[in-house]
């Protein structure tokens, strides 16, 4: 059975755009200011906006992942431009439960070259029985990157937060600001690498000797263990798929490394091979294990961008898919069955790779550093400024009205013959911000029971909605079980939509969960922004409020509802008192808290979304939070599940 | 555009005897219309006749095409013969380039016209003439090219293709001309003028599945879906040509244009209409399944309401992808096609005297027998026949080349004009310099020259003047 990925993000553009690399030096002064550039700037910062989609769905083994189709613009995704993997969400298989009796030996998962997908759980009872099974469901994960591997800009692209007011009405358009514009246009901000897989610059086989140039640093080392994947000429590609058999252990199908000439060149014997070339494919690392150590720079295959670890965010995630011995996969090196999986760990700052597994064989507790991985990694680049966007923020102004050109469908108002208005040029500028805050990552570490936090952007203190994240959350640890061994185990990430939508009518009396967990009711119907709006949180004590200092005067300070259900803004940041301090009642007045100082904002509990929409606070969360872990192990609290929040904004 | 140069133009404006040179690139004798002066070389006029050199635009089928000439020769006591034996092929095939010039002008600063090569050699006028019969070198561009695919030891085919690009078009039509033989020259100033500029950052990529003919691989996959046409240039250069709009000529060079009015019409002009073009259908994103994965459809709404008709440009591009740009690409290309074609744009077919205008006072810019494919001029005159205004006359109406005859023998010039009046009534406005006063400061030269943004809500600058359109 084929996937099917549920959950389009908000964003809907009414076409494709691409990538053109447009050099600065069009727009030297003296140059004729045509629609050609205009129209590419525009579907450069479309295409920035969705170049990064993230599509997830459970499979069990048998099923099949589907190549994505586009929810923000319909284009079809193709292999190359697919990072797909899937991760253990639990033990038991499609019929709902364990298919043999006894405890978990090893456990692994695969997606074939042909995309299907393999789960294997063998159980064993101790001293009896062992019993290969198909058990096992996964979340798929394709993480799709449009061009990959294809596109090539000349160099990375600069951030300048260029203020609307740089091209307002009687605005000269001048050469500085609008090289700008070009690059923030056509700017990267983020990508993901899976197991740090370069593309393939040119592949050539002679003698059975694979010689293979990368794009980009491969970072592999003589008898590292890799992948070839969607190269044009098949006979380059890793054949078959590493199916767990009827028995313990696998067998892996890998290339190794023969030599490194250099960064990026390296060999293989392939034997049996006809002498042939080509120019396409990914090349990748086929697992990482306990004592590896992840590059500390990865180089960006669209514009050479080095990410560094000690500059960048470089988010790793460890994803098991064997539990069992890494060096040849050979089955689990402790007796008896698993007590523990994990914990499978990545060092943020040395990149060192942790694994283990722990096995109880009925008398002894043997603890491994079992455990193949693969590392699934959402890099950032860093930006200036704090925070880099201060001037977008005023587009969040519910007031002062949104100017995103997101979703109108085309570059045609920038044709020949249109008028060069403000309008045009302001909502390209806010959304070309826009795009580079799309998608933002966010990293978390929880246990069962527990929510992941709404998130809100570093780039300008906008904030994500339910609807705007996506949990890209694996088990990184089932803890261990206690005196017996590891029977089951499960977890997930809940990803409800009673949240509060972006774009949406909402009727009098409809009641959603706002961001910070509280319950909110449609007092007068209309239809909400494209992000949400300042809801007044729970005052707490003894914590920190920020005055954000964005927008206009503090009007997006943190807000908080007081305890005569008046909306306080933080207009000087610090930490609040032990207790609730006095609270001003008069509109504007200022109370002291602590080191925090606030301002009466509104009286009562409304609050404004869009020309006519509003809320109003009806009851105190948490509400219907998504991002609920769940994390059992024999049906016991006690894993840990670890992830990235990847946000879109709308 | 042939770029005379300063004596050449004087010597045009003084009405000194107007003569044609031709040379060949493996025979050591030229030959002139016209004595020139002492020698076997120059006191004779060898040339007896020469026919019209012809080239026109398939402007919407990316290519272009030149009428073979012919040029008759007097076998002066009887010398070509005697050469025969030892001239390369019997002349086939030798490069010919013929000049135009005047007396009494040195040769360096002469004007080739054409470039082309012997096709055959056929005896003429009783014996006492050869009549050299002439074509263009797009023979070679029959050749196949990319015969093997990645692994060159086979050919291409669908288990061995041939991955071309990712490549700017301009530096696969440089390709291209490398890969035939003998190697064509292609336009290096116009190949890099559009690399820097209406094509800088496109880029198309092919994984062809079997060898493709040059000529068609150019024409459909190169030129066409980027909104232009090649052809070979007075040089015999493979020159690009784009009409969608980047640059007006007028901004370019002020001896792009060229004024031909009633001072040097022979003739009145024959209006007539351009075929309709008012929806382009391309195709996109050519797949390993050998069909196209994305389609784009552009319509001009107008156009089609008001002639009750839909006559659609197809353009089924193998390279185009859509992460390239292209979706956008298609929009502004068909924007410009409609422009162009979706009103049944007036065309003129203007037969223009070589000879500057005698006794009037006509422009003297640039010569018809210097234009080429794709350069603009101004059209005026009296006794033509304007469908716009319903009038008779023309003034100063901006055309682009489509089609030309230079006869030197009649000398004259006939061309096939297209009118591009629409885009005279457009700006190119520029980008300013940084520290470009806001519009309510700047002078009315700069109001005129740069890109100045108005308000959406308005439509005004804040003086209360119309915003300016986007070019």
């Amino acid at each position: 059975m084929a996937v099917v990925y549920p959950q389009p993000l908000p964003l809907v553009l009414g076409y494709v755009p691409g990538m053109v690399d447009i050099p600065d030096s069009l727009f030297t002064s003296g140059n004729v200011f045509a629609d050609l550039l205009l129209a590419r700037l525009r579907s450069n910062c479309d295409f920035n906006a969705s170049m990064i989609e993230v599509f997830t769905a459970g499979a069990y083994n048998g099923d099949t992942v589907a190549l994505p189709v586009s929810s923000c613009t319909g284009y079809q995704y193709q292999d190359w431009e697919c990072f797909i993997f899937g991760s253990f969400t639990g033990s038991y298989g499609a019929n709902g439960g364990p298919s043999a009796a006894g405890q978990i030996q090893e456990c692994y998962s695969s997606i074939g070259t042909d995309l299907s997908v393999h789960t294997a759980v063998n159980y064993y009872v101790q001293g009896g029985q062992f019993s290969p099974t198909n058990d096992g469901n996964l979340q798929i994960w394709v993480i799709a990157q449009r061009g990959w591997g294809q596109l090539s800009l000349a160099a990375p692209s600069a951030f300048t937060d260029l203020a609307d007011s740089d091209f307002a009405q009687d605005s000269p358009v001048t050469q500085t600001i609008w090289r700008q514009l070009n690059q923030n246009c056509k700017l990267i901000r983020r990508e993901f690498f899976l197991n740090y897989g370069v593309p393939i610059a040119t592949i050539s086989r002679g003698n059975n000797l694979v010689t293979c140039i990368t794009k980009t640093p491969h970072n592999l080392s003589i008898g590292d263990p890799f992948y070839v994947y969607y190269c044009n000429d098949s006979s380059f590609n890793t054949s078959g798929s590493n199916v767990l058999a009827s028995g313990v252990g696998l067998t892996m199908q890998a290339f190794a490394v023969v030599s490194v000439p250099n960064s990026t060149t390296l060999t293989w014997l392939q034997q049996n091979g006809a002498d042939s070339n080509s120019t396409s494919g990914r090349l990748m690392k086929a697992q990482y294990a306990n004592g590896d150590t992840l590059p500390s720079t990865v180089t960006s295959p669209y514009d050479g961008y080095v990410y560094q670890r000690t500059v960048d965010t470089l988010l790793d995630i460890p994803i098991l898919f064997y539990s069992g011995r890494a060096s040849n996969h050979g089955g689990p090196s402790g007796g008896g069955r698993l007590r523990r999986l994990g914990p499978y760990a990545v060092n943020p700052t040395t990149g060192a790779v942790s694994a283990a597994a722990t096995y109880y064989d009925g008398s002894t507790t043997t603890v491994t550093t079992d455990g193949a991985l693969l590392i699934a990694t959402f890099a950032e680049r860093a930006l200036s400024g704090s925070p880099p966007m201060a001037a977008q923020h005023t587009s969040y102004n519910a007031a002062s009205g949104k100017k995103y050109c997101f979703g109108t469908g085309s570059p045609c108002p920038y044709l020949e013959g249109q008028q060069l208005t403000d309008g045009l040029i302001q909502a390209l500028n806010d959304d070309a911000k826009e795009a580079i805050g799309r998608p933002e990552f966010f990293e978390f570490a929880y246990g069962n029971g527990t929510t992941v936090p709404a998130q809100s952007s570093p780039l300008d203190n906008s904030r994500y909605s339910s609807s705007q994240q996506i949990y890209f959350g694996v088990m990184t640890d089932t803890g261990d079980v206690g005196t017996g061994c590891l029977a089951s185990f499960q977890q997930s990430v809940a990803q409800t939509q009673s949240f509060w939508s972006p774009s949406t009518y909402y009727a009098v009396g409809t009641q959603v969960t706002d961001w910070n967990g509280n319950y909110q009711t449609c007092v007068t119907a209309g239809t909400s922004e494209n992000s949400p709006p300042n809801w007044p949180g729970q005052w707490i004590h003894s914590t920190p409020y920020v005055n954000t200092g964005y927008g206009a005067g503090a009007s997006e300070g943190q807000i908080v509802f007081d305890s005569n259900n008046n909306q306080q803004i933080c207009i000087t940041s610090g930490t609040s008192g032990g207790s609730a301090p006095a609270w001003n009642t008069m509109l504007g007045g200022h109370t002291t808290d602590g080191t925090v100082v606030w301002q009466l904002l509104k009286l009562g509990l409304d609050t404004q979304d869009g020309p006519t929409l509003v809320w109003q606070l009806t009851g105190v969360g948490p509400g219907s939070y998504s991002g609920l872990i769940t994390a059992l192990a024999n049906g016991l609290s006690g894993p840990i599940v670890q992830g990235v929040v990847v946000c879109f904004r709308s | 555009m042939i770029s005379p140069s300063a004596q050449y133009m004087a010597a045009f404006r003084s009405g000194a005897t107007s003569a044609v040179l031709m040379t060949f690139s493996a025979y050591p004798r030229k030959f002139t219309s016209v004595p020139l002066g002492d020698g076997d070389a120059w006191k004779f006029p060898w040339i007896a006749k020469i026919g019209a050199y012809k080239q026109s635009a398939n402007d919407l089928d990316g290519s272009s095409s030149i009428s073979n000439m012919s040029v008759t020769v007097l076998d002066l006591s009887n010398l070509i013969t005697q050469d025969f034996p030892s001239v390369p092929g019997g002349f086939k095939g030798q490069k010919v380039t013929l000049q135009h010039g005047f007396v009494g002008l040195a040769l360096a600063h002469w004007i080739t016209f054409a470039t082309l090569v012997v096709d055959t050699v056929s005896t003429d006028s009783d014996n006492t003439a050869y009549t050299f019969n002439l074509r263009d070198q797009s023979v070679l561009l029959q050749q196949q090219i990319y015969t093997t695919g990645a692994n060159p030891n086979y050919y291409t085919s669908s288990k061995n293709p041939a991955t071309v690009g990712p490549s700017n078009p301009m530096d696969l039509l440089t390709a291209i001309c490398a890969a035939v033989q003998p190697a064509l020259t292609p336009n290096a100033g116009a190949v890099a003028a559009y690399k820097a500029g209406l094509l800088s950052g496109a880029q198309i990529e092919f994984s062809l599945t079997h060898s493709e003919t040059a000529k068609d691989f150019l024409s459909a996959e190169i030129m066409k879906p980027f909104g232009g046409y090649w052809f070979f240039n007075s040089l015999g250069q493979v020159t690009p040509y784009c009409w969608v709009p980047f640059q007006l000529p007028t901004v370019a060079s002020s001896i792009a244009v060229s004024a031909i009015d009633q001072t040097n019409i022979l003739k009145v002009p024959t209006a007539d209409e351009a075929a309709l073009v008012n929806q382009v259908d391309l195709t996109m994103e050519y797949n390993q399944n050998a069909s196209f994965a994305a389609e784009d459809i552009e319509f001009q709404a107008t156009s089609i309401s008001l002639y009750n008709l839909v006559k659609s440009q197809t353009i089924d591009s193998r390279g185009q992808k859509l992460n390239f740009g292209c979706w956008a690409w298609v929009r502004l290309l068909a924007n410009a096609l409609f422009q162009r074609y979706a009103f049944f744009s007036p065309t003129y077919d203007v037969t223009t005297f070589m000879a500057p205008a005698q006794g009037g006072a006509a422009p003297q810019n640039l010569p018809p027998a210097c234009l080429e494919l794709g350069d603009h001029v101004f059209l005026s005159g009296t006794g033509i026949k304007n469908r716009s205004t319903g009038l008779i006359g023309l003034t100063s109406r901006l055309c682009e080349v489509k089609s030309f005859s230079k006869d030197f023998g009649k000398k004259t010039v006939e061309l096939g004009l297209l009118d591009k009046g629409w885009l005279q009534a457009l700006s190119p406005y520029e980008v300013a310099p940084d520290g470009t006063p806001v519009y309510a400061s700047a002078s009315s030269a700069q109001r005129a020259t740069y890109a100045y943004i108005g308000s959406a809500a308005s439509g005004t600058f804040s003086t209360g003047a119309a915003n300016e359109v986007i070019y």
